[in-house]
Formats: C-alpha cells, structure tokens, sequence
C-alpha cells in the first residue's frame, strides 16, 4: 500500500516533471519562431502594449502599471515582454473576482499571438475566460460609434470638444441607444477646481485611465449639465475589428496611462485604440505636439467609407431654445410664471389656451425648471413639487408630443473648416497723408475665429492659439513680425428671456502700439479682457456692448506698464451662409504711465469660398486718437 | 427569462437592493425624483478640460460592484439602474406618453416591440399612481408600475413569475 503510494507520488512527479520539461521546449521553440517572424517589433505589438519609439532608440510603454508588463522590464523591452508574455500563458491559475488567468487577462495579446504562432492546446491549454465572455455578451457588441460632444455657447474652449466611444447593441434602435455602454479615457482624479486640473493635467499630474459606464451617464454629463450637443458617428467596423476593440479594451482593464493635457489625452488615447483594431492606418501617428479631440474626429472620417451614419442629439439647452421659438405671445412669459410659481399649472389662463398649446407651454416649463435646477440656479425645495404638478397638468392632457424634434445643424463639426489656417494678403495703410503698400502673411495652428465661417462650429464663439501676423512694408522693405497673439478668445452670447449669458473677451499677446510722442509703433505685450452683453436681432444679427479693460508692457513705458480702459461696441451679422460681417469701434484710454486714447474702428467681412477657403476684406482706422492710420486690405484665408 | 426580470423588479429587487446598500454605485437604487446633482463646478470644469465627473465610472475590469461586474451592470439590475439614473426624463415621458427614456426603460424591462404601445398607453393613464407625490423614489415607482402591468392583460406576462 505504501509502495503503491510512493511509486503514484514518483508517476506524479515525473509526469509534471516531463510536462515542464515540454513546456519549457515549447516555450523555447515559441520564441524562436516569434524571433524569425520578428513579432517583437511587429507594429500590431507595438500598438498593443503601447510602445511608442524613443527620441534615440528603443521603445517606451505610454502605460504606467507595472501589472501590466509580464517581463520586469517590459516596459521598455518589446522582446523581453513578448517572451514573458508567452510564458505566462502556461499558467494554471483559476479565475477569481480579482484574479484572472493571464490568457484571459492579456486577452488581446493572447488572440494575436495565437493567430501568428498557432498555438498547440495539448502542451498550452487554452483556458476558459468566464468573466471576459460575460461581460462581452451583457455589452453585446454590434457597432462602435465615435461620440464627440462639441462645444456650448459662452464656454468658446469647449468647442475643441471631447470623444468617446459607444459601444452598440445588436438589438438597439435609434430610440434606445441610451442604454448602451461608453468607453471613455480620463484623467483619474476627484479634483474639482478647473485651474489647477490643468495645470497639473497639463504637466502629467494624474494618471489616465479606460472606463466603462452606460450613455446614459454620458448623456446626463455632456447633453444636461454642460449643455453640449452631441454628434454620433456611427463608423463601419467589420465584427473582427469591434471583437478586437473589445478584448483591448479589456486587457487595458484598470491599467494607468500617462496622462497629458495636449497629446496623451482622451482623444489620442481614442485613437490609439483605434490603431489596435484596425491594424494599417496608425491615426495616433499623425499627433505628435497636441491632439484637439475636434482634429481628431476629422482624421478618423478622413477614411471615406468609415462613416455609416451621423446622428445629432441637441443639449437640453438646445431643446429648450428650440421649443422657446414655437411659443407665441404671451407664452413665453407664461412659462416663466409657471417656473417661478407666480401661477399654477391649473390656472385659468393657461387652460383657456388650446390643448396642443397648453401641453407646450407646460412641457417647456418643465424643461425650463430642470435646466436651471441642473445649472444650480434652482433648489429641490422649489422646484420638486412645482415640476411634478407641470407633469400632472401636461399628464391629463390627451395629446402626445406637440413640439417637433431639434433639426440638425446644416453642417457637422467635420464639415466644417480646417482648424489651422494660413492666409495671404495685401493693402494699403495712409497715416498723416502718406500712403503706403504692404503685403502680409498669417499663420494660426488653431481653431476658429468669429469671422470664420461658423458651420460646424459654435455661433458667437473664438478662440484661437499662437496667431502669427509677419507683414513687409514696401517703405520699409523689410519683413517683420507685426503681431502674435499667444491666445485670443471672444464669446458674444446673446441673451433672452431665458437665458442671460455675460459676453466675454481675454487676449494677450504681441502687438505693434505707439508709446511716446513721435507715434512710432513699437512692440509691446498687451493683455486685454472684457465683459458685457449681446443681444441677438433674429438669428443672424448679434450686437454687442463691452467694457474692456487692458495693460500694455514694455520698457521704455514710465514704471514698464500701462492700463487702460473703455467701450468696445459693435456688431456680428451673418448676412449670408457665406457672408459673415463684423463693425466694431472700441476706445481705450490710459491712465498715468501713458497719457492717450487708443481708438480702434474696424469693418470686415469673410466671404466664404469653399469649405477651407475664404476671402477677407477689412478697413480699419486705428491708432491714438486724432493721429490716426487708415487701413484697406485684402486676403485670402486657406484653412487645412 | 424575461417574466424573471420583471417579478425580480417588483418583489426581489427590494431584498437585492436593501443587502446591496452599501456598496450600490451604479445602481441608482433609492434615487429621489428630482434629485439630482447640481454642477455648475463640474460644468465649468468639464467642460474646459474634459475631466471626468461621472458618477458611474469603472474600471473595465474592476470585479463586482454594487449591481455592475466589470463596469456591465447586471441584467436583473437593468430596469432599476436605469430608471435609478434618469427618473426626471422617465417621468416627463410617462406624463406626455412617448419618448426616449421611455422607449429604453421599456428595453431595459424586456418589452417586446408589439406590446411597446400598450406600455406607454399604460404608463401614461398610471402617472399620478407611478409618481404619487415628489419624494417618490425610482424603486418604489418602478414596483408601483410592475403592480399595475401585473394587473394589465397584455403587460402581466413581463410580471409574472
């Protein structure tokens, strides 16, 4: 009997001695075959551990966790972490709730290689990943589309937007995407002060990280509180393509990336996923300094046939605005009455209008309610009891919708212009009865100016960053930099019985200003902001009142620097799709250090050509007042 | 399967939900219509710098939490999740008897596309029993409405058990 058990330990020991020993031989004859095939440098490899090429030579992981990487030095070791990797596939362990076999946990990497080695199961035995199968059959995937939350109105930064992806269900329709899941790359952080989220974001302060949650949370995040419509790019996957999303996806589990604010952010992070499920097209390649996540979504459709269909979903601000352009007479103000409490849902003067209209007004209430409670603007106490009596009332009503859907924008984000722009041009400039010819050139890398055409883009918003203007004077006969604004961002958003944004400016940056008394123009860094109000004539006309305020430095002012203040009024009209129009008259008078107005009068006008092309023709009057110069010129704006 | 969801919503839920308590992320059990959060900080921030601010982020492969494994919320939790995180929309659809948030509350409880009219039908002529009163919360209004589908010809084969 003991014999018996000894000679079984002995068999036992034996059998597992020789199953390492193959595994080991076949472990060694993997690796020899990934070294003939050079699968370490293979550029789907690179991709899927997140190596990107030093500046000299060899590799770097954007990816920060060391559970990430099999070979201790995984991280820069493409070939250390491919053998490690095919080692660890050996692995008996049992999955758990925490643990998870590594063919399971670095499933991608798992489906690759097999794919390029055939793995033998007798020696490797392929191992059952319970928690992967489940979750990929709750998210039933059967479409990827890319979600871009554009920009709202009075935040001109948002415009540079956001992306995600949604993934979606076989048996989804239309009317039922808000239950699906996003995929979606943040920074990890609780830190809730904007100012200091960017500048550590900036610097590479908080990690990234993937996460998963319903659209639902996406929606209430980008569509209700921050007021951002929403563009869906349904894209054309093939099902290998959204399998292979989905299994990265899932190796990249709760891994840190590193995060930065212009490159390594969501958009990139987007793109970088992308690239692991559509080996050949290397989108993330074309970022190399900043990644705007609005330039993004113009490279992912830069590929014709990506495209399926592009749905829009308007913000709850949107909505409301739409539904505030149907009310008539007295509706509007009857609204904010029902909002405020000053009459109740059961009134008489709303039941004396017709049914259908009664049912808008009270549904628009509702709506009014739920967007100043989401703005902060109005408390649970007021507004609880006040929004289900609306429902009640709206609920008794025997109709169904009354208010039509939100029309989408003539134009989506990516049929917009290109957000770099390089222009060309020349005019004439008299000062003090002379005239002179110049001839300029602009450089701007990014995003959008008033003037430029507004398709796709947000109505009454700029911003635009490192804003070259060189300019050869033919007096002069020399090419000079005449100005470079670092950042200039404006937002005129109208205001109306709803909504009451304050319009806003700040810029700073280099600019040609005279500061003693000959009235030469000198270079001078100047800052400058303002607030005030606009107000919209129709759709198309907004006009605009604000008061600025500025500081101009330079050494050879009294103390180094100046301020000023004063009115800058005007107004922005889009006379045409292709016509946009700006008259504006601004006067800055400066205090102490330097004793003169500056006035500035300006027309302009930017005719659009075509999509990445337009004309600008402007006549200004600038300079201290009473010493003038006159300005005429033309040019042409190609944005790419 | 699909009778199982719906008598869970309606009898079991409230046994899952109360042992499931602490630890509910995601789940939006209990939410108070009405109740949601205000976020003029978050807006600013989000929106200048796309910051996270959900209140329902996972990790993609975090394990179980609350009623979600692995980010996925669990099916029997669908309906109660859902409604948990969007009772505001929920209401104002069962008030006009048509919409978004109605049409996928109906997904979420298995309602099969011919009996989707009745549905909303039902919801609709229901809302003052379904919201009785605004510190309703989405549990107790999704139990009031398994109630009345249970005693609904057409909608008692989602209740059933």
């Amino acid at each position: 009997m003991v014999r018996a058990l000894f000679f079984g330990f002995i068999l036992l020991i034996s059998s597992t001695l020789q199953a390492e020993t193959q595994q080991q031989a076949y472990l060694a004859a993997l690796i020899e075959r990934t070294n003939e095939k050079q699968l370490a440098v293979h550029q789907e490899w690179l991709n899927m551990v997140h190596y990107k090429p030093n500046t000299f030579s060899g590799y770097t992981s954007q990816i920060l966790t060391e559970e990430f990487f099999n070979a201790d030095d995984g991280r820069i070791n493409p070939q250390a972490e491919l053998e490690a990797t095919l080692a660890s596939f050996f692995s008996d362990e049992q999955e758990t709730d925490k643990q998870q076999n590594p063919q399971c946990r670095f499933i991608y990497r798992y489906h690759w290689l097999d794919r390029h080695l055939k793995f033998d199961n007798r020696i490797m035995p392929r191992r059952a990943c319970p928690r992967f199968n489940e979750w990929y059959k709750k998210i039933d995937p059967h479409q990827v589309t890319l979600i871009f939350p554009a920009g709202t109105d009075n935040s001109p930064s948002s415009m540079f937007g956001h992306t995600l992806f949604r993934i979606d269900r076989v048996d989804q329709t239309e009317k039922t995407r808000l239950f699906s899941y996003s995929i979606n790359f943040a920074a990890e952080t609780a830190e809730t002060n904007g100012l200091v989220f960017a500048v550590k974001g900036i610097f590479g302060g908080y990690p990234g990280r993937f996460s998963i949650m319903p659209y639902y949370e996406k929606v209430k995040q980008y569509n209700d509180m921050e007021h951002r419509d929403i563009w869906e790019y349904q894209l054309n996957l093939t099902q290998v393509e959204i399998e292979r999303l989905l299994q990265h996806s899932w190796e990249l589990g709760n891994t840190d990336f590193a995060y930065y604010f212009f490159l390594e952010n969501c958009s990139y992070q987007l793109l970088a996923l992308l690239d692991v499920a559509r080996p050949g097209h290397q989108l993330s390649d074309q970022f190399s300094v900043w990644a705007i996540p609005g330039d993004t979504v113009t490279v992912i459709l830069e590929d014709e046939k990506i495209l399926k269909k592009a749905l829009f979903r308007p913000s709850a601000k949107t909505k409301l605005r739409h539904a505030q352009s149907y009310l008539e007479g007295d509706e509007e103000e009857m609204v904010l009455d029902l909002v405020y409490g000053r009459i109740k849902p059961d009134s008489a003067e709303v039941k004396q209008l017709p049914v259908k209209r009664q049912a808008m007004v009270l549904i628009t209430a509702y709506d009014y309610l739920q967007y100043l409670f989401n703005r902060g603007e109005a408390t649970r106490e007021d507004s609880a009891g006040r929004s289900l009596e609306l429902l009640r009332a709206r609920n008794k009503l025997p109709v169904t919708n009354t208010i039509p859907p939100v029309p989408a924008p003539k134009a989506r984000f990516d049929q917009g212009h290109g957000t770099a722009r390089v222009s060309l041009g020349g005019g004439q400039i008299k000062q003090a009865g002379v005239q002179r010819n110049f001839t300029e050139i602009k450089y701007r890398p990014s995003y959008h100016s008033l003037l430029d055409n507004a398709d796709g883009y947000t109505h009454g918003a700029q911003i635009n960053f490192f804003d070259f203007t060189f300019r050869h004077d033919a007096e002069r006969d020399k090419l000079r930099l005449d100005e470079f604004m670092l950042i200039d961002i404006v937002s005129l958003a109208p205001r109306n019985n709803y909504f009451k944004p304050i319009s806003w400016k700040v810029n700073t940056g280099f600019v040609r200003r005279p500061i003693d008394d000959n009235y030469e123009d000198r270079m001078v860094y100047a800052v400058n902001g303002g607030f005030g109000l606009t107000y919209g004539l129709g759709k198309d006309l907004s006009l605009f009142t604000l008061l600025d305020v500025s500081l101009l430095f330079h050494g050879d002012i009294k103390d180094n620097y100046a301020v000023a203040a004063g009115p800058d009024v005007g107004l922005y009209w889009k006379l045409t799709d292709n016509w946009n129009l700006w008259l504006s008259g601004s006067v800055q008078h400066y205090q102490d250090n330097l004793d003169y107005a500056y006035v500035d009068y300006r027309l302009e006008n930017n005719f659009a050509l075509a999509k990445d092309l337009a004309l600008r023709l402007s006549a200004v009057e600038s300079g201290i007042r009473d010493h003038t110069e006159q300005e005429v010129s033309a040019a042409l704006h190609w944005y790419f | 399967m699909k009778k199982i969801i719906l008598s869970a919503l309606v009898g079991v839920m409230y046994v899952g939900s109360a042992s499931a308590a602490p630890n509910n992320v995601g789940c939006g059990w209990g939410s108070m219509i009405f109740d949601g959060e205000q976020g003029m900080v978050k807006q600013v921030m989000a929106a200048t710098t796309n910051g996270t601010s959900g209140n329902q982020t996972f990790g993609i492969t975090s394990g179980t939490a609350g009623c979600a494994q692995d980010g996925v919320i669990q099916k029997y939790a669908a309906a109660d999740a859902f409604m948990g995180a969007n009772i505001e929309k929920v209401a104002r659809d069962m008030s006009v008897g048509s919409g978004e948030a109605l049409e996928t509350l109906a997904d979420t409880i298995g309602i099969k596309a011919q009996d989707k009219a009745r549905f909303f039908e039902v919801a609709k002529a229901n809302f003052d029993v379904i919201f009785p009163n605004e510190s309703v919360t989405s549990e107790a209004a999704l139990a009031s409405l398994g109630k009345i589908m249970s005693a609904d010809s057409k909608l008692a084969q989602y209740t059933a058990a």
